[in-house]
């Protein structure tokens, strides 16, 4: 009996060490990724795009004329996006955004919920 | 013989003239006038600065905000379109040329521009947001159905394309601050 709940604990143990790390893998696992959104025919291209908390933003224009990414309550902005200018930005929490030049070009970053 | 030279020359005249009328008013009308690319290089560079000079007169007469706004960006981006245009004529050695639908075009922004500079401070977003709505849809229309079709170079061509979105997106400004003005 007594042997077979020395057993049992061993098992117990191994299991929760093979989760435990399983647990902390997964977390370690996640490396900051990059993605790109297009500023191209005054849309945001994906105009919704879902991240993770630590991933970057890159914004590109490909249009003609110039634009910008400002938070829709301006809590942060980008400087002016001339044609073929970049500008990145780590994402924390999600957030919707709009270029302040053309009002009606909106944008929106959702942070995935881990 | 003579008489019959006034008579053809009367005749030309008159067509001339109906033309004028039926196929530039508006500016584009539905019989479609043929440009060539030095034409269409004029007409590109008419509308956009007539576009600049009637904002120009909105940051002169509003007090609105969004609408200055709009201004703004109308002048911005109409100006970035123009200096793209003037850059490819001069690559190509290209002189834009004045033709019908141009001087049309010039002719009726003139008086756009004095029925804008006759409205009281009140009067005035609405009449310049209005005439915004409708000035870009016609120069969307005449961009999509005549500049684009005809344009033979390849990089005009591509430009008045890339024009397109930008006056789409100009549109659905002016409808939102319209609608904001109600
Ligand atoms: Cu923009």
């Amino acid at each position: 009996m007594k042997a077979f709940i020395s057993i049992k604990n061993g098992i117990l143990f191994l299991v929760s060490l093979v989760l435990l790390t399983g647990v902390f893998a997964c977390q370690s696992n996640h490396l900051p990724k990059k993605y790109i959104v297009e500023i191209k025919d005054m849309k945001f291209q994906p105009s919704k795009l879902i991240v993770q908390k630590g991933d970057t933003v890159i914004w590109i224009n490909k249009d003609i004329v110039a634009h910008n990414v400002t938070e829709k309550n301006n809590t942060w902005a980008s400087p002016l996006l001339l044609p073929e200018s970049t500008w990145e930005k780590v994402i924390e929490k999600s957030d919707s955004y709009y270029c302040s030049i053309h009002i009606n070009m909106v944008g929106a970053l959702l942070v995935a919920s881990q | 013989m003579k008489n019959f030279q006034n008579v053809k020359k009367v005749t030309l005249l008159a067509g001339a003239f109906l033309c004028s009328v039926t196929l530039l008013s508006p500016a584009f009308g539905q019989n479609t006038p043929t440009l060539s690319d030095p034409e269409i290089a004029s007409v590109a560079v008419v509308a956009n600065q007539n576009d600049i000079d009637f904002a120009e007169i909105a940051k002169q007469k509003s007090q609105n905000p969004e609408v200055l706004e709009f201004a703004n960006t109308m002048i911005k981006d109409h100006k970035t379109v123009i200096d793209l245009a003037v850059a490819l004529v001069t690559k190509f050695h290209v002189t834009p040329k004045d033709n019908a639908v141009s001087k049309k075009l010039l002719s009726d922004a003139e008086k756009t521009k004095k029925m804008l500079n006759s409205k009281s401070a009140k009067e005035f977003d609405k009449a310049y947001v209005d005439n915004e709505v409708a000035y870009h849809k016609a120069v969307i229309a005449a961009v999509k159905n005549v500049l684009v079709p005809q344009s033979q170079n390849a990089e005009l061509k591509a430009l008045l394309q890339k024009v397109v979105p930008i006056l789409e997106a100009h549109l659905a400004h002016a409808e939102m601050t319209q609608k904001k003005m109600l």
